[in-house]
């Protein structure tokens, strides 16, 4: 046995040699949960987008559920960045001076108009509530916020709300691949560098978004379960049904590219699994990866998931078999991120050893800030539903609305 | 009120946009530095590389710079020994540090000029310490005031003077016999033939009392190291 | 009348008996023989030879007065390192490096039957220290090998640097802008020798920076200067009568990582095949 445990170390080492810069993890929490946050953007706004743009007609009823849920999560999405940013009052240069040679230069004018895209949407739909709170004059910032939103037009008529569903139908359709590239270059970002060996594979981009797809999806069905509890409203059963069907054809997608980077990696038996078996059968992977991600929180989902969607059975048990799938789900994402971001870096270049990780609780990129950063889109959430219709139509009596005299 | 157009808010919504372009434009313009390169191949800011030079080197080029006039026999006697490739700073410290390094000029450091003032200023300064002690020497010589244990040696031995034994350490640093060392370099090892190189390696001295120098000071002028 | 087409023996019927129209199968093939081979020849010459000038190129493009007067390298002769670690004291010293990082350092190799024994203590800021018996004993040979910033041609470092904070140099340096660095650590990921790190006191992207204060006037860098051994050379690969130069030339140097086909600018004499 050498050191850390392990069985033996590559290169033929007799001791675990780590260069002297590698000591140190340089991406950790706060770059876990980065992905983690954008991920839930794109898979929400699949959701709406398969409801408006795919016209899967059993999703409508929470198409706009999605697209807020999306917007919430969106406006937190480069907070983890700010908090890792060494210089975070200089993170403007991304804007100024990006160098395109670099995925991560994009991200500044993806993220930007990816919100941008996204809010005009929900303006277009919200566009009726925002004339009719206008209309009634309501009051405090709210009614502010609401007179300034409509721009000046103070009257809903069927043919500017046809004009509105075109527009926002196209943008869906434009959002949709634009959600995919704010993840995706995600994926370019760890998969183009060669020289971490856990991280350099082509797969990486299509792996990233289609986990990105299940957490989002995950997480809507966690809090929408939630929120028709506390509301005491039934849940949309053809919705859910559907939903878990799509989700589990996503899921099976995601698990399969994931174990065949492994599988690639150890057929080649090149450089990469030189130390990507150590890292993986290692103290820390060992537990994070093997047990947790796999075993644990992938192998029961996919099976729990073509339980629910195969076999028949009430709705109560379809309720509680989802919510369980979905938490595991979540919580595989959000492992699976832990496993890439800072598995990679415990490789050290040296080729001849390993870091340990040692977590951080206080402190900038610590989990306190992580958990914080993490609620945040939950709390803006449950503010905007105090205000604004989510699950029930937002033109109802918009058309009838005429500004005072 | 008569009913708008069907696309009067998008045309107004379109007019919101135009307006946040052209302040959009106008501050990434306003954030791109002066002398930004504009080519993707090589995209940095030119006057970074003159903002550059405005350190301070704080070692000297070569060892004419200390030579040439404040140390000229030594130089001269340097120039000519074995030691001749190694350089005065990597044992005595930077030259900058030796003299207040914001008032030398980069002439100094290159070619060895001081002005009269310079001169003069530098004979009332303190005499070099060897800025190339490793850390655990120099906290060492704080806290015992003065006095150093080598490490590594079989018996403590305790040097008084901390110049001499950061010197000796140097010496130790380069020409203790090690394993990892290129064969044709001069390495001191083990042998019944050299009895006081052997003190030297295990700390034991022969016939010295303690507190005396170490051997190799006594044989070995390290600017002209053939004994 | 045809005879079958033997060795020299041709079809008589087509050799013209006159100069004129005169082609002569066999010269016709030798000479699309022989031009095909020197375009081939010349293909491959030039190929290679126009990858190894571009495989070495400097940054072009830049304006005046930043244009390159220089082409600078870096060797490292592993047959004359006697691990005094000057070189990593004279760094710290002249660049401020905090403790923790290092802008240089130098790796000591045991090479055993069990394997490679490789340390690096303090980055050998003070120097190293005996094995200890029981490796000692193991021993078939043993060598330091300092390591720095190889300034790469093709570096990954400056494609991934999402800002243009660090940019190769019109004589070579790869250098940071620490005026611009967002300290996003991407750079720190991107390099295969693990030279960058984040500075901690000053939370940006570091280091070695071949000593740009120095070199750019016509100093040498402080490693270089400090190393009794003739271990680290410097000098300019534009001047033929430079010893970097030389050694280049004479082509007997291996690159670290060569598989990452980044193209450094340090190159090795007498480097180890154990050595990654």
């Amino acid at each position: 046995m050498g050191a850390l445990g392990l069985e033996s170390l590559p290169g033929d080492a007799m001791i675990n040699y780590v260069f002297p810069n590698n000591e140190h993890v340089f991406w950790s929490v706060m770059i876990v949960i980065y992905p983690y946050i954008t991920g839930l953007v794109a898979g929400a706004f699949v959701v709406s987008g398969l409801s408006h743009v795919f016209k899967v007609k059993e999703f409508h009823p929470i198409g706009n559920f999605a697209l807020i849920a999306a917007f919430c999560f969106g406006l937190f999405a480069a907070v983890p960045l700010l908090f890792h940013l060494g210089q975070p009052q200089r993170a403007y240069e991304i804007y100024a001076t990006p160098h395109l040679t670099s995925a991560m230069s994009i991200f500044g004018y993806v993220y930007g108009s990816y919100m941008v895209v996204l809010m005009l949407e929900i303006w277009l739909i919200y566009r009726p509530f925002f004339i009719k709170k206008a209309n009634e004059g309501a009051g405090g910032l709210f009614g502010l916020i609401c007179r300034v939103l409509t721009l000046g037009i103070r009257r809903y008529t069927p043919e500017a709300a046809h004009v509105d569903h075109k527009f926002a139908t196209i943008l869906a359709g434009i959002g949709i691949p634009w959600a995919f590239t704010l993840h995706g270059y995600v994926g370019f970002i760890f998969g183009s560098v060669k020289s971490i060996a856990w991280w350099a594979t082509p797969l990486q981009p299509i792996i990233f978004l289609m986990s990105a797809v299940v957490s989002g999806m995950a997480m809507l069905m966690l809090m929408y379960c939630f929120l028709m509890w506390k509301r005491k409203q039934p849940i949309d059963m053809p919705m859910m049904r559907k939903f878990v069907a799509f989700l589990w054809g996503f899921f099976i997608l995601d698990f399969v590219l994931e174990m065949l980077e492994i599988m690639f990696a150890k057929y080649e038996h090149g450089h990469h699994w030189e130390v990507v078996y150590p890292l993986l059968t290692g103290p820390t992977l060992k537990y994070s990866f093997i047990y947790g991600q796999v075993l644990t929180l992938s192998v029961i989902p996919v099976v729990l998931l073509g339980f629910i969607v195969l076999k028949k059975m009430s709705d109560k048990m379809t309720i509680l078999w989802t919510n369980i799938a979905c938490f595991l789900l979540v919580m595989q994402v959000l492992f699976m991120r832990f496993n890439v971001v800072i598995g990679g870096q415990l490789i050290s270049k040296s080729d001849r050893g390993f870091v340990s990780y040692q977590f951080e609780v206080l402190g900038r990129e610590g989990l306190i800030v992580a958990c914080g950063i993490l609620s945040a889109p939950f709390i803006v959430y449950f503010i905007l539903s105090r205000f604004i219709p989510i699950f029930e139509d937002p033109a109802a009596g918009a058309y009838e609305s005429e500004p005072r005299a | 009120m008569k009913k708008p157009s069907p696309t009067a808010h998008l045309i107004r919504l379109a007019a919101v946009f135009a307006v946040g372009f052209v302040v959009f434009v106008t501050a990434k313009s306003l954030a791109t530095p002066a002398t930004w390169n504009h080519d993707m191949s090589n995209w940095f800011r030119l006057k970074s590389l003159d903002d550059m030079q405005t350190q301070v080197p704080a070692y000297a080029n070569d060892n004419k710079a200390c030579a040439r006039e404040c140390h000229e026999k030594i130089g001269k006697m340097f120039n000519k020994s074995m030691h001749k490739g190694v350089s005065c700073d990597s044992c005595h410290g930077a030259l900058g540090d030796h003299i207040d390094a914001t008032k030398v000029e980069l002439e100094t450091l290159l070619k060895g000029k001081f002005s009269d003032e310079q001169k003069t200023s530098l004979k009332k300064a303190a005499a070099p310490l060897a800025y190339g002690w490793p850390a655990h020497l120099q906290a060492a010589h704080e806290k015992n005031g003065g006095t150093v244990v080598p490490e590594g040696a079989a018996v403590p031995v305790i040097v008084k003077n901390p110049v001499k034994a950061a010197v000796m350490w140097q010496c130790r640093n380069c020409h203790l016999e090690m394993i990892n060392k290129p064969a044709a370099f001069k390495q001191f090892r083990l042998d019944p033939k050299f009895k006081k190189h052997n003190a030297f390696i295990s700390g034991q001295v022969e016939g010295q009392a303690e507190g005396q120098e170490i051997m190799c000071l006594k044989c070995h002028d390290p600017h002209n190291p053939t004994p | 009348m045809t005879t079958k087409l033997k060795g020299l023996h041709m079809n008589k019927a087509s050799i013209p008996v006159t100069g004129e129209n005169y082609s002569d199968p066999r010269r016709e093939f030798l000479k699309n023989v022989l031009a095909g081979t020197a375009a081939a020849t010349v293909l491959m010459a030039s190929g290679p030879g126009v990858a190894a000038t571009k495989k070495f190129a400097l940054p072009e493009n830049i304006p005046d007065p930043y244009k390159a007067k220089h082409h600078w390298i870096y060797v490292i002769n592993i047959n004359n390192c006697i691990g005094c670690g000057n070189c990593v004291r004279a760094c710290k010293r002249e660049n401020s490096v905090p403790d923790t990082v290092f802008r240089t350092w130098v790796e000591r190799y045991l090479l055993t039957n069990e394997g490679v024994y490789v340390e690096s203590p303090k980055g050998a800021l003070e120097g190293f220290e005996h094995y200890n018996e029981e490796i000692r004993k193991k021993a078939i040979r043993s060598f330091t090998v300092p390591k720095l910033c190889n300034h790469c041609h093709q570096p990954p470092c400056v494609q991934v640097c999402p800002v243009g904070a660090t940019f190769k140099a019109p004589e070579g340096h790869v250098l940071v802008d620490w005026t611009h660095c967002i300290g996003c650590a991407y750079c720190v990921q991107a390099c295969p020798y693990a030279v960058r790190f984040i500075n901690p006191v000053e939370h940006k992207a570091d280091k070695c920076s071949w000593c740009y204060h120095r070199t750019s006037k016509g100093m040498r860098p402080a490693c270089v200067t400090v190393c009794p051994n003739k271990a680290r050379l410097w000098g300019d690969m534009n001047d033929n009568e430079a010893e970097v130069t030389k050694i280049f030339n004479e082509g007997q140097w291996m690159v670290l990582k060569p598989q990452m086909h980044t193209d450094p600018s340090v190159f090795y004499v007498g480097l180890p095949k154990e050595v990654i």
